[in-house]
């Protein structure tokens, strides 16, 4: 969608009317390709009905090329394939998007972390505890490199050492992106990583998701699958999303 | 009080049984009922708002269509899941061998035990058009490989034949237990006076299979109403809006969106729907009445 310059879910312009590009006509050309993709058998056939562990078990055991993926897994996958086998010549690498018809390229950043505190919570001070030392050293090491004695151990030079179970967890428990700038992963950055956070530290820009977001998505998702697919024309579905997200004023344009 | 006093050890006998039933299903659904006119979200304190839950659900574009998926999927997988296994008691209770009867039993009652996790895992590759066994034999016969689960034209006919597939072996044996506690004398009586095969299952075994029917009606009507687990698992993006059911529905509106005030009104509606159905449905079928009435 980047190559036609359309941005994901919203996008509110500065009279404060909302839009979602990809009930744009700019989308158009964008599901006419992925349509050709699917005709031709480039596209995984399966795409409507894989999950994520289905498509990321395809693209380790090499029956896809390409997967659309957080930048955190280009590492995860190398891993994975380097610990069953650490003379595979199997590499995943991140790669940047195309360009869109202004020359830039649009990634998705995601949806950002929040942390919220009930102001009816039983334990707000606790809750305030926690969240201090999830971002120490300590914290990041537990959701990072995992349970000391378990995941890894420390040696007498003071070094941390992965045990065969950490290893096997890939520095991931819960924490697979090593956020905290002012700690050094002990580990280093798993292979493509750094690479592949610099694409999107580069390019990636954060969706506007509003309270209406999820009723929005469904709407925009059933048509744009069946365009894909094929069911529908490209310029049909897009008029039909966006009819139909005006009906419910989910949009405004 | 006298005749609580009177049978005070069987009050004692099923106390236990009345308890856990206010704890685990009235207090919930009381509790429920009183967040249905709340605005409830995943942080915060709860506000009371009457109506507007209802109101929301009831003007809802999308509840208007899960309503309508509800009833399509539903009376598919009632007409044949009354119908089909009728069809295999039937069948199997005219097959001689006992071995064979019972290896066709336990073939068709298996796919009951899985949960929809697996039957849906194991269908959804089946039905895949990138070597499916499926589309690899419609491709045998000269078709073009079919996305079942992805084509909205498909995708219902698919649902209520899996439904079938699954519990016709279920109901089969509810069927097949009424046409074994069925009296012999008649058949018989029958054989005697020159009924065929056929003629017997027509003029014997189906009239005596109304009462059962009844029931099988009642259960599957009921269990269409709380229909989730095949949804959730075998729904995707391509589907959602003709196959989205009403739990789906409430959950996706509870657990996705958080908006808990509002799915609990849903759920209440559902609550309502199969209050009244069952209701209306023991009335025509006069199931409380004296057998002969």
């Amino acid at each position: 969608m980047g190559a036609f310059g359309v941005k994901a879910r919203y996008v509110i312009d500065e009279q404060g009317r909302r839009t979602i590009p990809y009930a744009s006509d700019a989308a158009i050309p964008a599901y006419e390709w992925l349509n050709r993709l699917y005709r031709e058998g480039i596209l995984d056939p399966n795409f409507v009905t894989n999950s994520t562990s289905d498509f990321r078990n395809l693209f380790l055991a090499d029956r896809v090329g390409m997967v659309t993926y957080w930048d955190a897994w280009v590492g995860l996958f190398n891993a994975t394939r380097l610990n069953e086998d650490p003379g595979t010549e199997f590499r995943a690498v991140g790669i940047p998007g195309p360009s869109g018809p202004n020359g830039e390229r649009i990634l998705r950043r995601g949806d950002p972390s929040v942390w919220a505190i009930p102001a009816n919570a039983s334990n707000v001070e606790g809750a305030k505890k926690f969240l201090e030392f999830w971002h120490t050293e300590p914290g990041i090491i537990l959701g990072s490199v995992g349970v000391k004695g378990h995941d890894y151990i420390i040696n007498d030079d003071g070094r941390l050492e992965l045990t065969p179970i950490g290893r096997e967890h890939n520095l991931d428990h819960g924490v697979p992106r090593w956020y905290n700038t002012r700690v050094e992963p002990p580990f280093g950055y798993l292979p493509g990583v750094k690479e592949a956070e610099a694409y999107v530290n580069l390019y990636a820009s954060l969706e506007l998701s509003t309270a209406d977001w999820p009723r929005a998505e469904r709407i925009v998702n059933d048509y744009a699958f069946r365009a894909i697919t094929g069911e529908l024309s490209a310029a049909e579905a897009v008029r039909r999303i966006r009819d139909e997200l005006l009906r419910a004023r989910l949009i405004d344009y | 009080m006298r005749r609580i006093r009177k049978h005070l050890e069987l009050y004692l006998m099923i106390a236990p049984a009345l308890v856990y039933f206010a704890l685990f299903s009235v207090y919930p659904l009381i509790q429920g009922f009183l967040t249905s006119f709340q605005e409830i979200g995943l942080l915060g304190n709860a506000r009371w708002v009457g109506v507007e839950n209802y109101r929301q659900v009831f003007t809802d574009f999308a509840f208007g269509q899960v309503v309508i998926n509800t009833l399509w999927l539903g009376f598919g997988m009632v007409s044949l899941g009354v119908i089909v296994p009728l069809i295999i008691a039937v069948a199997l209770h005219e097959v001689p061998f006992a071995p064979l009867r019972k290896l066709t039993q336990t073939i068709t009652y298996t796919p009951h035990l899985f949960s929809w996790v697996v039957v849906g895992g194991i269908w959804i590759q089946l039905l895949s058009p990138d070597g499916g066994l499926v589309n690899e034999l419609v491709k045998m016969a000269g078709g073009s490989p079919i996305h079942f689960l992805a084509n909205t034209a498909w995708v219902r006919p698919i649902f209520i034949l899996l439904a079938t597939w699954k519990e016709m072996g279920y109901m089969a044996v509810i069927y097949y237990a009424a046409i074994s506690s069925l009296d012999p004398t008649h058949f018989e009586a029958a054989t005697v006076d020159g009924a065929g095969r056929w003629d017997k299952i027509r003029h014997i075994t189906l009239p005596q299979l109304v009462p059962t029917t009844m029931i099988v009606l009642v259960l599957t009507i009921v269990s269409t109403l709380r229909m989730f687990d095949q949804v959730f698992i075998l729904r995707n993006a391509a589907t959602t809006r003709v196959v989205d059911v009403l739990m789906t529905y409430v959950y996706d509106l509870g657990m996705a969106q958080f908006e808990l005030g509002q799915a609990t009104a849903a759920s209440f509606v559902v609550v309502v729907i199969g209050l009244a159905l069952v209701t209306v449905l023991r009335r025509l079928m006069r199931i409380d009445a004296p057998s002969g009435a």
